[in-house]
C-alpha cells in the first residue's frame, strides 16, 4: 500500500484513485465521529461524504503542518457544528428523537439495544463543544494536544471540557 | 503511591479503551474504599460506553459513499451540492456580489478582471459590501460563471478553518441576508 503521504499528494494533482483510497482509510473514523455528534445515521452520511469532498477540494490548502487525520477531524467537526447550528440540536433531546440504535447487532437482547440507545442519547446530550472532545478523546482515542489543534483551543482548556463530560455522564449513567 | 495517584492510572486506563490495572494498583482499591469506589465507577462506565463504541458504515454505504466521491470529484465541478449553512450561503452571496459588481465593469475600470479565484478572495476580505452593489448585480447578470467555483473554494476554506467565521460575519454588513440568500438561490438555478 502507498505511503499516505503519497496518496495525498496524488490525490491533491487530482488522482481519483488515490483520492478514494484516503476515503476508504479514514471514513469508519470520521462517520463514527459525526455519527456520535448528530446521533442521525442520515445526517452522519452526507456530512461524513461532505466532509471528503471539502478535503479534496481543498487538498492543495493543506500545510501539513499537522496530520491528515487531524485535518480530517478538523473538516468534520466543522461540518458537525454547522449542521448542529443549522437543525437547532443544542437543546435536550426532544420528544420526538430519532431512537435509532447506534450500532445494530442482530443477535443483541431487547435491554442490550436499549442501554445502547440511552447511552446514545447520553452523548448526544452533552453541550457540542463536550461532546465533541469527549468522542475523540474516548472513542478516537485521539491526544489531547491533537483535540487541542483541531478545536483551536487550549490542552487545559480540553482537558476541562473533558472531564467535565465525563462527570456529566457518570452522574447521569450512575 | 497516592489515591490521587491511584486515580489518575485508573483514569488513563479508562481512557485507552478499557480499564485494566497492575496488581499493585489492585491491591491499594481492595483496601482504600474512596479508590474502590472510583474504580468500580470508571469500570462501570467505561462498560457502558464500550457498548456504544462500534458504529460502523456498512460495506454498502462505505461503497457507495466512495463511488458517489469518485463522481463528484471528476474534473470540474458545475454545480455546488452542499447544503451551506445560512451564514455562509449569506456571506458568499455577498462574495459574488461584490466580485459579479466588480466582472461587471468595462475591462478598463475593472480591478481584478484576471484574477485568481484566490485572489478574489483576498479581494473580497478586504472589502465592505456596498448596498448599491445590489442593484449593481440585478442589472448586470456577467460574471455568474464564477459563482460555483467560488462557493466551493470559499466554503473548503472556511471548513478547513481558513477563514474564520468573524470575516464571513463582516461581509453581512449592512445587508439583509434573506435577500443575498434568495439571490444566489435564483443565480445558482439560473447556472
Amino acid at each position: 500500500m502507498p505511503d499516505e503521504q503519497v496518496l495525498i499528494q496524488r490525490a491533491a494533482d487530482g488522482d481519483a484513485e488515490a483520492f478514494s483510497q484516503l476515503v476508504r482509510q479514514y471514513q469508519q473514523r470520521i462517520f463514527a465521529f459525526i455519527m456520535r455528534m448528530t446521533a442521525n445515521r442520515e445526517a452522519a452520511l452526507d456530512l461524513t461524504q461532505d466532509s471528503f469532498l471539502a478535503a479534496y477540494q481543498n487538498l492543495s490548502g493543506f500545510r501539513r503542518e499537522s496530520s491528515f487525520s487531524t485535518w480530517l477531524f478538523q473538516i468534520a467537526v466543522n461540518k458537525s457544528k454547522n449542521y448542529l447550528k443549522k437543525a437547532g440540536r443544542e437543546l435536550p433531546l426532544p420528544d420526538n428523537y430519532d431512537h435509532t440504535d447506534p450500532a445494530p447487532r442482530p443477535d443483541d437482547s431487547y435491554e442490550a439495544k436499549q442501554n445502547r440507545i440511552r447511552l446514545q442519547a447520553e452523548i448526544k446530550n452533552l453541550p457540542e463543544k463536550q461532546r465533541a472532545v469527549f468522542t475523540l478523546r474516548f472513542f478516537e482515542q485521539l491526544k489531547f494536544g491533537e483535540i487541542a489543534e483541531i478545536q483551536k483551543v487550549s490542552v487545559s482548556s480540553v482537558k476541562t471540557s473533558f472531564a467535565e463530560a465525563l462527570k456529566k455522564l457518570k452522574a447521569r449513567l450512575s | 503511591m497516592t489515591c490521587a495517584d491511584i486515580q489518575i492510572v485508573i483514569d488513563e486506563s479508562f481512557l485507552s479503551g478499557g480499564i485494566k490495572l497492575a496488581d499493585e494498583i489492585k491491591k491499594h482499591t481492595a483496601t482504600c474504599p474512596a479508590c474502590q469506589n472510583y474504580l468500580i465507577e470508571m469500570t462501570s462506565l467505561s462498560d457502558d460506553l464500550n457498548l456504544v463504541s462500534q458504529i460502523e458504515l456498512t460495506s454498502a454505504e462505505s461503497e457507495a459513499m466512495v463511488s458517489a466521491l469518485s463522481k463528484e470529484i471528476q474534473p470540474k465541478r458545475v454545480t455546488s451540492r452542499f447544503n451551506i449553512t445560512s451564514l455562509i450561503r449569506s456571506g458568499l452571496a455577498a462574495a459574488a456580489i461584490i466580485i459579479i459588481s466588480f466582472l461587471a465593469r468595462p475591462d478598463d475600470q475593472n480591478p481584478i478582471v484576471n484574477f485568481t479565484i484566490d485572489q478574489y478572495w483576498e479581494e473580497l476580505q478586504m472589502t465592505r459590501i456596498n448596498p448599491d452593489d445590489l442593484s449593481l448585480l440585478l442589472v448586470n447578470g456577467d460574471g455568474t460563471d464564477y459563482l460555483p467555483s467560488l462557493i466551493d473554494t470559499a466554503e473548503a476554506k472556511y471548513l478547513t478553518n481558513q477563514i474564520p467565521a468573524g470575516q464571513i460575519d463582516d461581509l453581512l454588513f449592512d445587508i439583509d441576508s434573506e435577500e443575498l440568500e434568495y439571490l444566489a438561490q435564483n443565480y445558482a438555478m439560473e447556472m
